[in-house]
């Protein structure tokens, strides 16, 4: 007690103040990752509900024009706002010539601009050639060509304030034979968000008060070494577990969760506040002993804040959201079915997650071997005292580490090429057949050595600059001291070099190890994943259910594997080698 | 060590010479590429010459305007130069104070932000790019120069801070102590002893931050709108279009983005070794 009175003095209201604004932005960084999640929501929701309006206007419409030709269009679509009907190729059956636009009719819609016919025309008609396909080849027809959104709100025209416009297209079929296409498209005003930019506001300042109010709770007294045996009541322990910090996130939950009542608005926020508060309760105690420190040494921290203010708001802030959304498809909370759908293998696809993470293992170790390998002997010839033109060897086998790495990507994409890559051309010099190294047909075989090569070529100078590195600090002493002792070259380097590398190789190669097992540009862009997903490494598949299936929980969810798997690996590696234990002493 | 026989050194230097090549070579034929007429230069020729001397692809990279006739290549360059140096300046300021503090403080929260740090490389970029862009958004930096920039900064820290942390602790402290007994602050320390004495690991550090901001076309493609407001490997991508691909722009593009990095390995080619490993072989 004695040292609480102690302490009383020093805590002024700058104190006080400074405790308040970092209480804050804790908790305002929480309720503003919730806030920016909902209104992201919101925006889905409002987006899947129109979609599914005009979706269904527009499968009526193509039953419409299947039973009673295209003067059916106008029929009974009272929410849609324009109306188009196209006909592609095939038959001529409503008697219309091929590829002319049947019916552009504007039913009900007050914001109507005149549009320019032809241009209008002309994309719906490359759209419909292009459905068209979907339909020769039996495929459905995917989500993000059947659905279209325009928003106007941020165009000039005052009248398009919060306006978009939503459009769905429809195959007409009949009789098994593709006719052409119906459009169905609608202005809707778009609801204003459920969490205001006012209730932002009122939100941070309750969030201030709370800071503010929390900052006079007493410090907990330091903590005094429990004796073995003697029993803590429950009262003080519950006392020792309330520190101001603990009461600070659970208050970012509460303030979270309010929001969210408040607008009414469930799902992701409410997980993302329940994360937040299960965090704040775990890592309280940390958090804790932080917020003391800097009221201690307040000098200290200064230097640290702008690098970590960073971070947590560009990185740690934003995995979290990632982590959030991985247990969300459509923005719908789905548990752990993403989870699933990756872990569970399917019958269809040709490859599953173990024989893409199979493949990933084989490319990180192979490339870090070859990077390793290659750099290291490199450093060796070029350590030696007496070499001449050392610095420029060293200068121009650097250059590969300067070439970003997608253009190297697409280099190497070039040299093997089938048909006008170097490659080739030097197997030809050499008498030997051409090999279809990439794309259409190509071998697992052709498809695994292209990409190695690139990565190799791209990662060996890293190794090298880091063992030269080493090698230099390495005492001259030591080789004078073995040569005494009559070492061979060989016992030389595995008694004396190697020991001394490892310090600056481990972390080198722990780092190697992560950047190989998210190279996502070679793989990306030399082989795609040919043949048929077989060199595909987890981070492209990721790219793949982000980008092309447009399912960003599944890709956050493939991610969240790839960050497990790395993290194990960085801790048994660290727990092996103690590659990190001299950094924190 | 004994001097080399004569044969020994033919041996290192024909391989070494041999290596060089293999590893320059590929970059002989992106320029044979670049300075032949138009795509001719992609063909399957071992000749690292262009058969034809052309600047057509140079002109034509450089002179490419937008549809609306605003001079695209200039702007994009302009973008990219402000964008990689804004980065390298903020970067240097958030990593060296903060490496500083790790290597010469110890307070709560270090382990774990050093921690923090080496885990955060771990993380999956695809991961944040959604969040990434719902955070801009919310900050209004979203397509705006500011934005990348202060991304950037950041992607460039976990890395920056560990190297320099490690310089940092070569350093010996009986030099701070007697800047002490001077009546030095502690951020006179940082300022005048401290910093002047990293300069290698410092440049390095610049390196990578430049690098980062001057190389990276995923974000910059992601978090900006306007052809205008990319910076130049956004466009160096776009030459590689899917249906077909225009190599000898790509590859006159590419020396163009390429070259001021190169040259800066060049020039920085000296602390590259002293200032990347200093701090891992101190053990």
């Amino acid at each position: 007690m004695s040292e609480r009175v102690a302490a009383a003095p020093e805590r002024r209201l700058y104190v006080r103040i400074a405790d308040a604004v970092a209480l804050t932005l804790v908790i305002v960084t929480v309720g503003g990752a919730a806030v920016g999640l909902t209104r992201w929501q919101d925006a889905h929701t409002f987006r899947k509900i129109v979609e599914q309006r005009v979706g269904v206007a527009a499968d009526q419409l193509a039953a419409a024009v299947v039973a009673g030709g295209p003067a059916a269009a106008k029929v009974g679509l009272d929410k849609a706002a324009s109306v188009h009907v196209v006909t592609s190729g095939g038959t001529d059956d409503f008697g219309i010539a091929v590829g002319s636009v049947v019916a552009v009719e504007w039913i009900q819609d007050p914001l109507a601009k005149p549009i320019d016919a032809t241009v209008f025309a002309q994309d719906l008609l490359n759209r419909s050639a292009e459905l068209d396909d979907y339909h020769t080849k039996k495929q459905p027809i995917p989500p993000d060509r059947r659905f279209a959104a325009a928003d106007f709100s941020d165009d000039d025209d005052p009248s398009h304030a919060g306006v978009a416009l939503f459009a769905a297209v429809a195959p007409v079929i009949k009789d098994g034979v593709y006719l052409g296409l119906v459009r169905v498209s609608e202005r809707v005003i778009k609801p204003a968000p459920s969490v205001s930019t006012a209730m932002v506001w009122i939100g941070i300042l309750l969030a201030l008060a709370l800071g503010f109010a929390l900052s006079f709770v007493p410090k907990p007294a330091p903590k005094t070494e429990a004796k073995k045996g003697v029993k803590v009541p429950v009262g003080e322990r519950l006392k020792a577990f309330v520190t101001p910090e603990r009461l600070a996130f659970a208050g970012a939950a509460i303030v979270s969760i309010v929001v969210v009542l408040l607008g009414q608005s469930f799902g992701l926020v409410f997980w993302t506040a329940l994360m937040a508060g299960v965090a704040g309760l775990l890592g309280g105690p940390g958090f804790a002993s932080v917020v003391r420190g800097v009221r201690e040494k307040p000098g200290v921290y200064l230097y640290v804040f702008p690098a970590m203010i960073g971070m947590i708001v560009l990185v740690f802030i934003p995995f979290a959201m990632g982590v959030a959304l991985a247990f969300f498809s459509d923005g719908e909370f789905t548990g752990l079915s993403n989870f699933k759908e990756i872990l569970v293998p399917s019958d269809t696809a040709h490859t599953t997650f173990y024989s893409t993470t199979g493949f990933t293992v084989l490319w990180t170790v192979s490339n870090v071997v070859l990077h390793v390998g290659i750099g290291v002997s490199l450093a060796l010839v070029l350590n030696r005292e007496n070499l001449r033109l050392k610095s420029l060897y060293r200068v121009l086998l650097v250059v590969p580490w300067a070439v970003p790495n997608y253009i190297t990507a697409l280099i190497w994409k070039s040299l093997f090429n089938p048909s006008f890559g170097a490659v080739n051309g030097f197997l030809d010099v050499l008498g030997l057949e051409p090999v279809n190294w990439l794309g259409p047909g190509s071998s697992f075989a052709s498809n695994y050595i292209a990409a190695l090569t690139t990565n190799t070529w791209l990662g060996f100078p890293f190794m090298m600059v880091v063992t030269l590195g080493a090698l230099q600090s390495i005492p001259k002493d030591l080789y004078e001291a073995a040569d005494i002792d009559g070492a061979t070259r060989f016992q030389k380097f595995w008694k004396v070099t190697l020991p001394l590398l490892k310090p600056a190789l481990v972390p080198a190669i722990i780092l190697g190890v992560i950047w190989t097992f998210n190279m996502f540009n070679v793989i990306y862009l030399v082989t795609g994943g040919a043949p048929e997903n077989e060199t595909n490494i987890l981070v492209t598949e990721a790219y793949y259910a982000f980008k092309v299936l447009n399912r960003f929980g599944l890709a956050a969810a493939y991610s969240i594997l790839i960050f497990v798997i790395l993290l194990l690996y960085g801790w048994m590696q660290n727990r092996m080698t103690r590659a990190t234990e001299g950094a924190f002493e | 060590m004994k001097k080399q026989s004569l044969w020994g050194s033919v041996v290192t230097h024909g391989t070494l010479i041999f290596i060089t090549l293999a590893t320059l070579y590929p970059l002989f034929i992106v320029l044979r590429i670049a300075f032949s007429p138009g795509d001719s230069g992609a063909n399957a020729s071992l000749n690292p010459l262009p058969r034809e001397w052309s600047l057509d692809n140079f002109e034509a990279v450089v002179t490419a305007t937008s549809s609306r006739g605003e001079w695209l290549f200039g702007r994009q360059l302009l973008n990219s130069i402000i964008i990689s140096v804004a980065t390298t300046i903020l970067g240097i300021f958030l990593a060296t104070t903060a490496a500083y503090a790790f290597s010469r403080f110890r307070f709560a929260g270090r382990k774990a932000g050093l921690m923090a740090f080496l885990v955060s490389q771990m993380f999956p970029g695809m991961l944040m790019m959604v969040p990434l862009y719902l955070i801009l958004d919310a900050l209004g930096l979203l397509n705006a120069s500011l934005g990348l920039i202060v991304v950037y900064a950041t992607t460039a820290i976990p890395f920056a801070v560990w190297m320099l942390k490690g310089y940092f602790d070569t350093i010996p402290k009986d030099l701070e102590e007697s800047a002490i007994m001077d009546g030095a602050s502690q951020f006179t320390i940082f300022w005048r002893i401290i910093l002047p004495l990293s300069m290698p690991a410092v440049a390095v550090t610049a390196l990578f931050s430049f690098m980062t901001a001057w190389n990276e076309f995923v974000l910059a493609f992601t978090l900006m709108e306007e052809p205008t407001s990319f910076t130049l490997p956004v466009t160096i991508y776009a030459y590689v279009g899917e249906q077909s691909v225009e190599w000898g722009k790509f590859a006159a593009a590419s020396i163009i983005v390429s070259l001021p990095v190169v040259l800066l390995f060049f020039a920085l080619q000296r602390n590259l070794v002293g200032g990347l490993t200093a701090g891992g072989v101190k053990g």
